[in-house]
């Protein structure tokens, strides 16, 4: 399989390309079944540069992004899940919250 | 910024002692008898907060909406002569419903799969196959049922009384003129939805007061909106309609923003439950909103009965609905609408919101449940409700005033 493209200077994060997700319910619920650990090198790893990576992607029409970018945005948007849960949850997902699997979400996906 | 209100703890209730402070009464008020008198004489006939016009951009464009408290399914639908009307999702020939989908785009109107009856998208019975068959039926008048439909700024709202006794602005009343324009040009950044095993006011009671920020929302929401000054993020202002009623909820100024917060600030993309002051400032809000002009302003709690909640932020709104599936299910729909994403930085920023926002009221729903669970045991006989709650307690007055009408 080829590797997810990403644009050079953020080839940094390559080993978060999983990460690399188009619909909201597939960065919620790799968020919640992630080890909080993981879910803070990610974040660790991409905050200090996060400003850039939005700087880049605001470069490119949200309709025709190339599919560098396209995985960035991806993994830009993931960050957001991995933020929430790291900057105020303390957990991946607290176990007093409703359950995810119950709750219908209507978002564009990064297509 | 505003000086801190002098603490008076009634500040909410003082205006309005006719609503007393007595505890509420919860023996019959969440039974499946209760819910019948509520279903035959509030959600009949009141207007009915229903979709936004923006789920329906182009000719033709429908959502079917399902109302089971009035086991009625609603088709919304922008005509081919560009207006919105209502109908009932039923045929003329042996009631069958005419569409199946949730929401399309149907130009050519409604078929129904039984026998193949054609309705245009505005409601006429255009095609009946064999019509020889039906020597007594007259097209012209057996088209689709309409539903009583009108808008109020971009929303669109139905009321299922084929004569219903007052028009949408007479229902909405003295405030319906006050927030004009504040919805143009938003779109639907995200919608959530879900079946909650909870009776319909107590899920609506979560989300009207903020005495259980500091404690549900701790780890959320509650620094946005609780402050050194106001650490409980008491309400402010409270502004009791005939049935509707609004409150506004203070800002922390000293909001620290955490690190990803600070990098959507800094690149000028923010529509997030922090406000931006100077945007703020500059941002001419309606007369309705913010009624108290408050400089700290974060949002305002506007509840238009029976079972909607609006909260206009600045430059963004939430629209909360609530439907009643039976007296102890709800189905709740939320709706976040911003400015459309120009590019990266402000879709990121909606993701933002709309992630932070679903976090937040996945905090709530647990509660309610357990809530709905104690009230069916009987434990308790009443609930007591502070100044705070008296978003609830005027909710609760005007349901018993609907229930106890002729």
């Amino acid at each position: 399989m080829n590797p997810t493209p990403l644009p050079q200077a953020f080839e940094y994060l390559r080993p978060f390309d999983e990460w690399a997700l188009a619909s909201v319910q597939e960065r919620m619920h790799k968020r919640i079944d992630s080890d909080f650990d993981d879910l803070k090198r990610f974040y660790d790893t991409f905050l200090p540069n996060f400003k850039d990576a939005v700087s880049h992607l605001n470069n490119f029409s949200l309709e025709e992004m190339p599919d560098a970018e396209k995985n960035l945005f991806r993994i830009a948007a993931s960050f957001i899940e991995a933020a929430v849960a790291v900057e105020l949850l303390g957990v991946p997902d607290e176990p007093s919250a409703y359950p995810i699997d119950k709750i219908d979400v209507e978002r564009a996906s990064i297509r | 910024m505003n000086k801190p209100t002098p603490a008076n703890p009634l500040r909410l209730s003082t205006d309005y002692p006719e609503l007393g402070t007595a505890p509420l009464d919860i023996t019959r008020r969440f039974t499946s008898d209760y819910f019948d008198l509520e279903r035959t004489k509030i959600f009949s006939k009141t207007w009915l907060w229903l979709a936004m016009a923006y789920d329906l951009p182009n000719p033709g464009d429908y959502v079917v909406k399902e109302l089971e408290h009035a086991k009625a399914s609603i088709i919304l639908v922008r005509g081919n002569d560009n207006q919105i009307r209502g109908f009932h999702n039923s045929c003329s020939h042996r009631t069958n419903r005419v569409a199946y989908a949730p929401s399309g785009n149907a130009p050519k109107g409604f078929t129904c799969r039984f026998h193949g009856w054609n309705y245009g998208t505005d409601g006429t019975l255009n095609f009946v196959p064999q019509d020889d068959l039906f020597p007594e039926l007259d097209l012209s008048c057996n088209g689709l049922t309409p539903v009583a439909t009108d808008l109020w700024e971009g929303s669109i709202f139905i009321n299922l009384d084929p004569e219903p006794e007052e028009t949408l602005a007479e229902f909405l009343g003295e405030f319906a003129n006050s927030y004009a324009g504040f919805f143009d040009g938003m779109e639907q950044a995200c919608a959530y939805s879900v079946e909650v095993n909870a009776n319909w006011k107590i899920c609506i009671d979560a989300f009207v007061e903020t005495y259980h920020f500091a404690f549900v929302h701790q780890s959320t929401a509650a620094g946005v909106l609780t402050s050194k000054d106001n650490p409980y993020g008491r309400l402010e202002i409270c502004r009791l309609y005939d049935k509707h009623r609004v409150v506004s909820a203070r800002a922390n100024t000293g909001y620290t923003p955490t690190p990803t917060e600070a990098v959507i600030a800094s690149l000028g993309m923010q529509q997030t439950l922090n406000p931006d002051f100077a945007q703020a400032a500059e941002n001419r809000l309606p007369e309705g909103i913010n009624p108290a002009k408050l400089n700290d302003w974060a949002t305002d709690i506007l509840v238009l009965f029976p079972g909607t909640v609006i909260y206009p932020w600045t430059g963004w709104f939430e629209i909360m609905n609530f439907i009643p599936v039976s007296h102890n299910k709800t189905r709740w729909e939320m709706r976040i609408g911003m400015q459309p994403a120009t590019n990266a930085g402000t879709w990121l920023s909606q993701e933002y919101n709309s992630t932070l926002i679903r976090d937040v009221v996945r905090q709530d729903w647990t509660n309610l449940e357990m809530i709905q669970q104690n009230i069916e045991s009987g434990a308790k006989k009443e609930m007591h409700l502070g100044d705070q709650e008296i978003m609830l307690r005027h909710q609760y007055d005007v349901v018993d005033r609907y229930i106890n009408s002729k």
